[in-house]
C-alpha cells in the first residue's frame, strides 16, 4: 500500500490550524498532517533539525502568509530557492485578498494562492478541494532521485 | 501713382515722428547766448504748448521734482567740466500735475579750439516702463518668490526680489558669484540630477521646467523650493536664456509629506486590521459551526438559533472588514490605465453572477458598451456592485437590469446601469455613496453600505461623476462619466 502523503501546515493561529485540522480529517484522502506555528520551525522540519529530527519529508505545505518574525513571502523565497525542497508543492491560504500579496507569492513560485474564507462552512470546502486536487488529481513529484 | 512716391520725406518730418513714436524730444543749450531751444517732443513730454512757453534755463529747471533738481544741476554741471557725454533719469511735473518719469541723456559740443559752447540733449519719457517695473518689483516682493533670469552662455544669474528673506543671505549682492555652479551649491546633492534632468527635458522637449529642490540656506539648513521657469530659444533651437521664479514651498511640501506617510500607515492600518479581525471571525464562525455540528443534538431549537445568529454576525462583520479593507485599498493602489473593453467586462460579470440573475429572474439588456481608457480592474468593480445592486433592489415583476452608454461632444463617456426596481427617494440620492450608508435594514436587504462609496471612489479617480437618476417604483438609474482621453496625474 501506498505511503500516506504528509502535508505541513504553517500558520501562526492556533485555532485556524485547529480547523484545519478538523476540516482535514473529514476529506476523503487518508494523510498525516503535521502542524508548526512560525517559518523558523518549518525549515527545521524541512531539514530535521532540532526536535524535527525523525520529521518526514512533506509532499504538500500550506502556508499561511501573515506571520511574526519570518513572514509566508519570506518562506517561500527561501524555500523556493532551495534545490533540496523547491519540487514541494506549496500552497498559500491566507486571509489577505490584497491583489500585491497574490502576485508576489507567485513570482516567488508558489504553487496555488488561496483566499482563507470566513465562513467554515466555505473553509471546510477548500480545505477538501486542497486535498482533493493536490493529493488526488495531481501527479506530485516522485520521492527520492 | 502720386508724385511723392519714391520720395524720402524731409529729415525734419522724420525727426519728429521719431520723437512721437518714441516718446523722446531733443534741445540744445548755447553756453554764450543762453539760448535754449526745445524740439516739439520736448514740449510734448513737458506738456506744455509752444506758443505759450517759451523756455530758458531757469524756469526750465523748475519743471524738475524739487528732490531731483540738484541732481539734475549736478550731473549736466559735471559733464560740462568733464566734457563728456551723460546719463541720468529723473522726474519732472507736468503744469497739470501729472509726473513723468524721464531719462535724459546728451553730450557736450566743442568749438576748433576746444572750448564747450553748448550742450545737446535728448530726453525719453519712460514713465510707463518704470510703471511696469515697479508693478514687477511690487508683486516679487509681495510674494515669496524670487525671479531669476539665467543668461545661459555668459552664465550668469540675475536674481530679483527678497533674496534675504527666501535663502537667509542679506541680498542678492551677497551671493558669492551668479554662476549656476553656485547655485547648484545651494542645491542639495541627491537633487543634482533631477534639477540637470529637468533642465535637460526643457530644454530639448520644451516641457514645462518645474521642479522641487531642496537649498541650502545662509544657516545651512535645507529647505524646499519648487522653481519653475521658461526658457527662451534661437533660430537653431539652443536654449540660449530662461527665466523663472523660485518660490519657498518647505511648509507645504513637509505637510504633504506628512500626509502619504499618514495614508501609508493609515492603509497598513487597515491591512493589519483587516486581517487580525478576520482570524477570530473565521475562528468564531468556525467553532460555532463545529459546537452545531458535533453537540447539535443536545441543543434545544433556541440555542441552535442563537448559534445560527452568532455565526451569522461573525460574517457580516467579515464582510464589513473586506469592504473597508478594499475602500482603503482604492485610494493607496496605484492607477493602471489601459484600453479596455467594458463589454467583456459587463459581460464577465453577467457571466460570474448568472446563478443570481437566473435565481431571481432578472434579465439583463447590455446595449453596445465602449472601449474605453481606464484601470480595468476598478471599472469592474463599479459595473460589478452597480450590477449586483441593481439586482439587489430589482422589482418583484419582470425584474430588468439595463446598461447603455452614449459619448458626449466633449468625448466624455456616459454610462447608465438602470433597473425597474424599488428607486430611491430623492432625499437619499447622496447619502448613498456615503460610508456605510444603508437605506434598509438588514432583515430587508442584506449589505454593508460600502459598495457605493467604492463606486464614488472609482469614479472620483477617473475625474468623473456619479449620479443617481431614480424615484421610488420608478426604477432606479445611476448614472456615472468617464472623461476620456484620461487626465492622467504626473
Amino acid at each position: 500500500m501506498k505511503a500516506k502523503p504528509n502535508i505541513l501546515i504553517i500558520d501562526d493561529s492556533e485555532s485556524d490550524t485547529m480547523l484545519m485540522e478538523e476540516a482535514i480529517k473529514d476529506t476523503s484522502i487518508a494523510n498525516n498532517v503535521y502542524i508548526v506555528n512560525d517559518a523558523h520551525d518549518a525549515l527545521s522540519f524541512l531539514r530535521q533539525e532540532g526536535q524535527y529530527q525523525s520529521s518526514p519529508r512533506p509532499n504538500l505545505m500550506i502556508l499561511d502568509l501573515k506571520m511574526p518574525d519570518m513572514d509566508g513571502h519570506e518562506f517561500l523565497a527561501l524555500v523556493k530557492n532551495d534545490d533540496e525542497f523547491n519540487d514541494i508543492p506549496i500552497i498559500v491560504l491566507s486571509t489577505s485578498s490584497d491583489p500585491v500579496d497574490i502576485k508576489k507569492c507567485y513570482k516567488l513560485h508558489a504553487n496555488c494562492y488561496i483566499e482563507k474564507p470566513v465562513n467554515f462552512l466555505k473553509f471546510r470546502k477548500v480545505i477538501s478541494v486542497i486535498n482533493d486536487f493536490w493529493l488526488g488529481i495531481a501527479n506530485l513529484p516522485p520521492e527520492g532521485g | 501713382m502720386s508724385d511723392d512716391a519714391g520720395k524720402i520725406p524731409d529729415s525734419d518730418h522724420i525727426l519728429e515722428r521719431l520723437e512721437r513714436i518714441g516718446g523722446m524730444g531733443h534741445w540744445r543749450l548755447e553756453f554764450d547766448s543762453q539760448w535754449l531751444f526745445w524740439s516739439k517732443g520736448v514740449y510734448n513730454i513737458h506738456g506744455v504748448d509752444p506758443n505759450e512757453y517759451q523756455p530758458d534755463l531757469e524756469s526750465a529747471i523748475e519743471f524738475y521734482l524739487p528732490k531731483d533738481r540738484a541732481h539734475v544741476q549736478r550731473c549736466v554741471e559735471r559733464a560740462i567740466a568733464d566734457g563728456k557725454p551723460y546719463t541720468f533719469e529723473c522726474r519732472l511735473q507736468r503744469p497739470d500735475g501729472d509726473i513723468r518719469t524721464i531719462v535724459s541723456q546728451g553730450e557736450i559740443e566743442q568749438d576748433e579750439d576746444g572750448n564747450n559752447i553748448a550742450v545737446f540733449g535728448v530726453i525719453q519719457d519712460i514713465t510707463e516702463l518704470r510703471e511696469y517695473e515697479t508693478r514687477f518689483q511690487l508683486a516679487v516682493l509681495g510674494s515669496t518668490s524670487l525671479m531669476w533670469d539665467w543668461d545661459i552662455e555668459a552664465d550668469y544669474i540675475y536674481w530679483t526680489g527678497q533674496v534675504s528673506d527666501l535663502l537667509g543671505h542679506a541680498s542678492t549682492t551677497d551671493l558669492p558669484n551668479n554662476s549656476l555652479d553656485f547655485f547648484k551649491d545651494l542645491v542639495h546633492p541627491d537633487d543634482h540630477l533631477k534639477l540637470k534632468n529637468a533642465f535637460a527635458d526643457h530644454f530639448a522637449k520644451k516641457t514645462p521646467f518645474k521642479v522641487e529642490l531642496r537649498i541650502r540656506k545662509y544657516d545651512g539648513a535645507y529647505m524646499w523650493f519648487t522653481t519653475r521657469g521658461q526658457a527662451q530659444w534661437n533660430e537653431e533651437g539652443k536654449a540660449v536664456r530662461i527665466s523663472g521664479s523660485i518660490t519657498d514651498v518647505h511648509d507645504l511640501k513637509i505637510m504633504q509629506q506628512k500626509l502619504i506617510r499618514s495614508n501609508e500607515d493609515l492603509n497598513q492600518f487597515a491591512s493589519i486590521a483587516a486581517h487580525d479581525l478576520q482570524q477570530p471571525l473565521r475562528s468564531i464562525s468556525g467553532f460555532l459551526c463545529l459546537l452545531k455540528e458535533k453537540y447539535g443534538d443536545q441543543f434545544d431549537d433556541k440555542a441552535t438559533k442563537y448559534i445560527d445568529q452568532a455565526t451569522s454576525s461573525a460574517e457580516n462583520m467579515s464582510e464589513l472588514v473586506r469592504d473597508m479593507l478594499e475602500y482603503s485599498r482604492i485610494e493607496t493602489e496605484k492607477v493602471c490605465y489601459k484600453l479596455c473593453d467594458t463589454e467583456v467586462v459587463v459581460a464577465d460579470i453577467a457571466r460570474s453572477l448568472e446563478q443570481m440573475f437566473e435565481k431571481e429572474n432578472v434579465s439583463i439588456i447590455v446595449e453596445n458598451l465602449p472601449q474605453i481608457v481606464c484601470d480595468r480592474l476598478k471599472m469592474h468593480r463599479v459595473f460589478y456592485n452597480l450590477i449586483e445592486n441593481a439586482i439587489k433592489y430589482r422589482s418583484t415583476d419582470d425584474p430588468v437590469i439595463k446598461v447603455t452608454a452614449e459619448q458626449q461632444e466633449d468625448m466624455t463617456w456616459l454610462f447608465r446601469v438602470s433597473d425597474n426596481g424599488i428607486g430611491i427617494k430623492k432625499s437619499k440620492h447622496t447619502d448613498v455613496f456615503k460610508m456605510f450608508t444603508r437605506l434598509h435594514k438588514d432583515t430587508e436587504y442584506e449589505g454593508t453600505g460600502v459598495g457605493l462609496s467604492i463606486c464614488k471612489k472609482v469614479i472620483d479617480l477617473h475625474h468623473g461623476e456619479i449620479w443617481i437618476e431614480s424615484s421610488p417604483d420608478q426604477g432606479t438609474t445611476f448614472a456615472f462619466t468617464i472623461p476620456q482621453p484620461v487626465l492622467q496625474e504626473v
